[in-house]
């Protein structure tokens, strides 16, 4: 009798050691995300740590185009990336994506359809929806008026003018002013508009991130940038000689989406996560507190009122018509970037 | 147990037995030995692929590497053009390389084939080689146009410093090729499976850049580790084998795996049908013994049971019994016999007699030797055949004793066979059997098995015992070569590999169990050796290396060993000294005894060792990493100037480029002024002038010196970076040559140059090559010549010809050099490719004195002449040796009487053109 007790006693210990050694490998999962600065909501990952266990790394990049070759080359290994259309249609092609598991994302049923199945991923085989926006303008009123990109090329303003260190963002702005497409029809468009920008470069303080933008907007260090949508928005909220604006020529809009990289480690992971910023309310607050519009239909009703009602962060109809999305320009994006390349490596003033 | 019952199990014993043994025999040998000879071929076939494979990606690392040497790149007056121009010079002796770009050290270019390089300094092997290394990278995608390819990024520098960075993007769809060519061979599937796990390449075109399907390979592709497993695709079985490339090139890494996959039911088709044939037959055989035993179990009780009958009566006196019986087998004879019984008890005496005859026809023709020892007289009966064996006179009465018998063992052998046998009659064991030797009368000795049987009497005292002796001599010695050969090396006699591995092991073992005892390995490497095989011939080599191995066993201690491990590579063992003090004298020993003269066919020949020692205490180790520790000190030997010794440390193995250090040399050295190219002019005996130049290379090394192309060709062979130097050589003699040409009016100049055997495996052929070059360069062909040994031609007969055929085709001549020292095989002069004849220096630095060199020379330029050779003659250095030449007809003259190898500056004096 009392060798039987110990025998069960013994089983019980086993038992207990074993759960107790689970709940460690639990606790060490976790999640490597490559995204934006401030491009999440503040308590969005905490909470998520919370409830699963899962331990987040998140890095922050500040140029699309060397977040690519970072994940081209396999110099670094992420498990979910934030990347826009243009970029997306690029990765596929580069295959450097893994098709998803939509099985595993219940809540994908929540994105509106409007922004599902676009052409740059036909069938959203390899991405999620995530927030959209415009790429417009903030001016310090203070100091000028006026709604045109034509600001960023006026002399006037020499050394208190910037752009966003993107290739394709500048080139738009540059087209536009030109009254062209933010795709350019020809290699003539192109030359046009690198013309200009060459001229600009000596108005120009540089190209920077939207986060070094808005810091310096505040300082009036400078008076006018090209901007995104969110970070446009949120700075004017703080300071009200700032106003963001869609220039009267007509700006690009656009979608971020999650993306899984091939080279990711933890994807089991990054599908709970995609679930869960895909819940209606954690994606409703991450759109009210960073100025983004949302892509998910739920999430509409957690959005705060006065957001909802912005006419820049969801436009009108009228400002929409003055918007263009990304196409693909292939041949032209290797002469775009070598254009890109030797007006970038010029000094500023 | 009956008869009958007792006919049925034994028989079926008999017969079922065989059939198990067969069968075990037929899954646990033959089966598996088989399956392995196949899967070895596939391992074999996948290697040959995954070398080919890494051979074509070195040389395109070996192609940036040498082009980012240029001085154009550190020149600080070029221009963007400059850069471009010097690029595109490149791009076009490569076919496996494209858009080489140029970019400075913040990534941003400088000058590009076509700009498909974007954001370089975001990734990992632009960091890499901003750290003064040359790196391969990953498979990644170009875009516009969509493309995969692999980057060869490597450093430009000046004065130490990275200036810039030279990359060159691989062209997968070469390696492709490659890998569908091999396909098509051997009816594998080859797929190249990196480092992530990912498929680079595939016969299924919609896998590649996916992660391998298969969990296990993806595992262990990522591992880079060999694997031979058996993967499931659409219910077939598939057998693939894993091969991991990893090294390409000195420190430069390729991340692949080749994997071969071929499918179960075509890899073993053989096989299985004759599995199928196997068990059909078992199944035969078996129901036909069913059928004989029964058959025996009714033939036989019958007849059995009146016999029993019968012999009841005959012992109760009843001698009237006639046993009647038709049949004519065993039992029928059996039955006649107990017939002929009686008849036969009433002439006993007569019957002894014929069984005595019987039994002495017997012992004489028996291949054995008949033996029996009456133990109580000891009175040894031995038949005649004895003393054939032992080839002494037969004694008269064919008797001996039994210490007249032992006396004939071999002296080691003796009390233990006089154990054996007082063990065996005092145990009652039932058969005595033992093998010894035995001396004979011319001194030698042999083998004998003797066997053996005793008789007991009723208290069990021996008295009586007999049996053969056999003589097993040709066994014995076929047994001992057998294992001699396993073990050791049939050339010297010295232990081999095996042996030393196994001895290593045994000293391991015995330093983990014993922290007091270490022991130390040295790696012994005979330099020039190769030199010397080439110079005296395979002959001189081979006893060379018995004589080495003689000497080297009188520097050490007899419980030692010297192994001989491959080529002029030896590894000594030695026990019990842990320590470089004790171990120094004996390593200056070495060195000093394999310094003096050795005499070969009365051939003074010298050598020198270098040596590597290591030093195990741990006992931690592998064998085989012991051997390569030390190989590793021994080269650094080498390279630190020959016959001296080296410790082994773990600095040695991590400067790695130490290991490499004459290649990387020659790496820098190539494309920058330390290698030249001088001219020495070949005159034509008729006229007086010059009509070609032989192109010489010499590598003005900054700190060592001069170094003839002896020294450094063949370190360059070995690795295989002759090619680029061949290449590089090529390019410019091409551009030489047209120069020349192009001022002189009046006649043409030839330039010949020498290849090696490597050279002929330039990818895509040497002959596509040099066309190539002569359609870059717009030099006419017949400016051109090449020289080529006949060692060379005959290593790889069919490739060879094929290219040197092909090469004339085009108008190039083709010098056999060096001839005279090779094989010289008369009768394999008109099946060679070729145009000239050079007679090698050593012949002619003799003509003036030795007889023999004269008749040789003299019959060799007649014969040349008859089958409408022209010949040259090279080392010419004397008055007297041009004017017999001369007279002998010799149309062509090398050498210092002449002019020695000149500067490209020099030699236009020489033409008369400055």
């Amino acid at each position: 009798m009392f060798k039987k007790s110990h025998l069960i006693l013994i089983i019980i210990l086993f038992i207990l050691g074993g759960c107790e050694k689970k709940e460690v490998e639990e606790s060490n999962r976790k999640l490597k995300i490559y995204n934006w600065e401030d491009y999440i909501g503040s308590s969005t990952l905490e909470e998520f740590e919370k409830r699963t266990g899962i331990k987040v790394e998140i890095s922050y990049f500040e140029d699309e185009e060397k977040m690519f070759a970072e994940i081209r080359s396999n110099t670094y290994s992420y498990d979910l990336l934030v990347a826009s259309d243009d970029l997306i249609r690029e990765m596929i092609a580069a295959k450097v994506l893994q098709k998803l598991d939509t099985g595993k994302i219940p809540n994908i049923k929540n994105i509106d359809s409007l922004y599902m199945s676009l052409d740059f991923d036909p069938g959203n085989k390899y991405s999620v929806p995530y927030l959209w926006g415009t790429t417009g303008m903030v001016v310090n009123r203070k100091f000028i008026n006026g709604r045109s990109w034509g600001i960023l090329f006026n002399s006037e303003y020499s050394g208190k003018v910037a752009m966003l260190n993107n290739s394709f963002e500048v080139l738009s702005a540059s087209l536009k002013l030109l009254g062209k497409s933010i795709n350019p029809e020809s290699i003539g468009d192109i030359d046009l508009a690198m013309e200009q920008l060459e001229k600009q470069r000596s108005i120009n303080k540089g190209y920077f991130d939207a986060v070094s933008i808005k810091e310096m907007l505040l300082n009036e260090d400078l008076w006018a940038s090209q901007i995104y949508s969110g970070e446009g928005m949120s700075v004017a909220d703080e300071n009200d000689e700032l106003e963001f604006f869609i220039p009267d020529e007509g700006s690009p809009i656009w979608l971020d989406s999650f993306v899984i990289p091939k080279n990711g480690e933890n994807i089991e992971e990054a599908y709970i996560f995609l679930d869960y910023i895909l819940e209606g309310e954690i994606n409703g607050k991450i759109s009210s507190e960073l100025w983004y519009a949302t892509s998910n239909r739920e999430a509409l009703k957690y959005v705060d009122k006065e957001i909802l009602e912005s006419s820049y962060v969801y436009p009108s109809k009228e400002i929409l018509k003055k918007c263009e999305y990304y196409e693909d320009v292939r041949e032209m994006a290797n002469y775009i970037h070598m254009k890109w390349s030797s007006l970038k490596n010029n000094d500023f003033n | 147990m009956t008869l009958t019952k007792k006919i049925t199990l034994y028989t079926t014993i008999l017969g079922v037995f065989p059939i198990i043994l067969i069968s075990l025999l037929y899954f646990f040998y033959f089966v598996p030995n088989i399956k392995g000879l196949i899967n070895k071929k596939v391992d074999v076939i996948t290697e040959v692929v995954a070398d080919e494979v890494s051979r074509a990606v070195a040389e395109s690392v070996n192609g940036v590497s040498i082009l980012a040497n240029s001085n154009v790149f550190i020149d600080s007056n070029s221009t963007k053009e400059d850069y471009l121009e010097e690029i595109k010079k490149s791009s076009d002796m490569y076919d496996i390389l494209k858009d080489i770009s140029l970019l400075n050290t913040k990534g941003e270019i400088l000058a590009s084939e076509n700009y498909s390089f974007r954001e370089l300094d975001s990734t990992w092997w632009f960091k890499e080689a901003l750290k003064k290394r040359v790196v391969l990278s990953d498979v990644h995608a170009v875009l516009y146009p969509l493309e995969f390819v692999m980057t060869v990024s490597c450093p430009v520098l000046y004065n130490d410093e990275v200036t810039g960075i030279l990359v060159g993007h691989i062209n997968l769809e070469y390696i492709r090729n490659i890998i569908k060519q091999k396909e098509k061979i051997t009816g594998f599937e080859l797929w190249i499976i990196d480092s992530n796990g990912l498929v680079i390449e595939s016969p299924f075109s919609d896998k590649i850049l996916d992660r391998f399907p298969d969990d296990y390979i993806y595992k262990k592709s990522k591992e880079m580790s060999k694997v031979n497993t058996i993967i499931s695709r659409n219910k077939e079985d598939y057998f693939c084998t894993l091969t991991p490339i990893k090294t390409i090139h000195g420190e430069v890494k390729l991340n692949w795996n080749i994997m071969s996959a071929l499918n179960e039911d075509v890899m073993y088709k053989t096989l299985n049908e004759f599995k199928k044939i196997f068990f059909l037959r078992g199944l035969l055989s078996l129901t036909f013994f069913v059928f004989i035993v029964m058959f025996l179990r009714r033939s036989i009780k019958a007849r059995i049971l009146s016999l029993r009958e019968a012999t009841q009566k005959l012992g109760e006196g009843d001698y009237s019994v006639d046993v009647l019986d038709k049949g004519n087998d065993e039992v029928s004879d059996l039955i006649k016999v107990f017939n002929n019984t009686r008849l036969l008890l009433k002439d006993s005496e007569d019957r002894i007699k014929k069984a005595n005859k019987r039994f002495k026809l017997a012992v004489k023709g028996a291949k054995d030797v008949i033996w029996d020892w009456d133990i109580i007289e000891d009175r040894f009966y031995i038949s005649p055949k004895w003393w054939y064996i032992v080839g002494s006179p037969a004694v008269e009465d064919d008797y001996i004793d039994i210490y007249q018998f032992t006396s004939f063992i071999h002296a080691d052998d003796r009390s233990y066979f006089e154990n054996q046998l007082n063990s065996y009659l005092s145990d009652n064991e039932i058969n005595f059997e033992v093998e010894y030797r035995i001396h004979i009368s011319d001194g030698g000795i042999r083998w004998i098995l003797t066997r053996g049987i005793v008789v007991r009497d009723k208290d069990g005292t021996n008295i009586r015992m007999a049996g053969s002796h056999t003589d097993i001599t040709s066994r014995k010695i076929m047994q001992q070569k057998m294992a001699f050969s396993a073990f050791y090396d049939t050339l010297t006699e010295l232990p081999n590999r095996n042996m030393l591995l196994d001895r290593l092991k045994q000293a391991l073992s015995r330093a983990s169990r014993n922290s007091n005892f270490s022991f130390s390995v040295l790696f012994l490497d005979f330099d020039g050796f190769k030199h010397i095989n080439d110079t005296y011939g395979h002959d001189v080599g081979d006893q060379l290396l018995i004589d080495i191995g003689n000497r080297l066993k009188e520097c050490i201690r007899p419980l030692d060993i010297v192994s001989r491990i491959g080529g002029d590579e030896f590894v000594i063992l030695i026990d019990g000294v842990g320590d470089e003090k004790e171990l120094v004298p004996i390593l200056n020993r070495i060195i000093i005894t394999s310094k003096n003269e050795f005499q070969i066919k009365n051939k003074s020949i010298f050598t020198s060792v270098s040596i590597g020692a290591v030093i195990e205490g741990t006992g931690e180790s592998e064998p085989d990493e012991l051997i390569q520790r030390s190989d590793i000190a021994m080269y650094h030997s080498k390279l630190t100037g020959k016959s001296r010794f080296t410790f082994f440390t773990e600095e040695l193995r991590k400067d790695e480029i130490t290991r490499w250090s004459l290649e990387n040399e020659l790496h820098k050295a190539l494309g920058t002024s330390e290698i030249q190219i001088y001219y020495q002019p070949i005159i034509n005996t008729e006229t007086e002038e010059v009509s070609s130049f032989e192109a010489l290379m010499r590598w003005i090394h900054p700190q060592k010196g001069v170094i003839p192309p002896i020294d450094f060709i063949p370190a360059a062979e070995d690795t295989g970076f002759i090619t680029n130097i061949t290449k590089w050589l090529i390019n410019h003699i091409l551009i030489q040559a047209k120069i020349w040409n192009e001022k002189l009016n009046d006649k043409i100049i030839v330039i010949s140059f020498n290849v090696t055997a490597k050279d002929f495996f330039i990818s895509g052929g040497l002959d596509r090559f040099i066309r190539k070059m002569l359609e870059k360069t717009g030099c006419n062909p017949g400016y051109l010549a090449m020289e080529v040994t006949e060692s060379v031609m005959i290593k790889d007969f069919e490739n060879v010809t094929k290219q040197l055929k092909s090469l004339r085709k085009m108008g190039i001549k083709i010098k056999l050099d060096d001839f005279g020292t090779g094989y010289s095989s008369l009768s394999y002069l008109n099946k060679f490719e070729i145009d000239y004849i050079k007679i090698d220096r050593s012949f002619i630095q003799t003509i003036t004195e030795d007889r023999l060199s004269e008749k040789i020379v003299k019959a060799i330029i007649l014969l040349a002449k008859d089958i409408e050779l022209k010949i040259v003659a090279e080392g010419v250095e004397k008055i007297e040796e041009v004017k017999l030449l001369k007279s002998w007809g010799c149309e062509f003259i090398q050498g210092y009487f002449y002019s020695e190898p000149l500067t490209s500056q020099d030699a236009d004096i020489f033409l008369n053109l400055d």
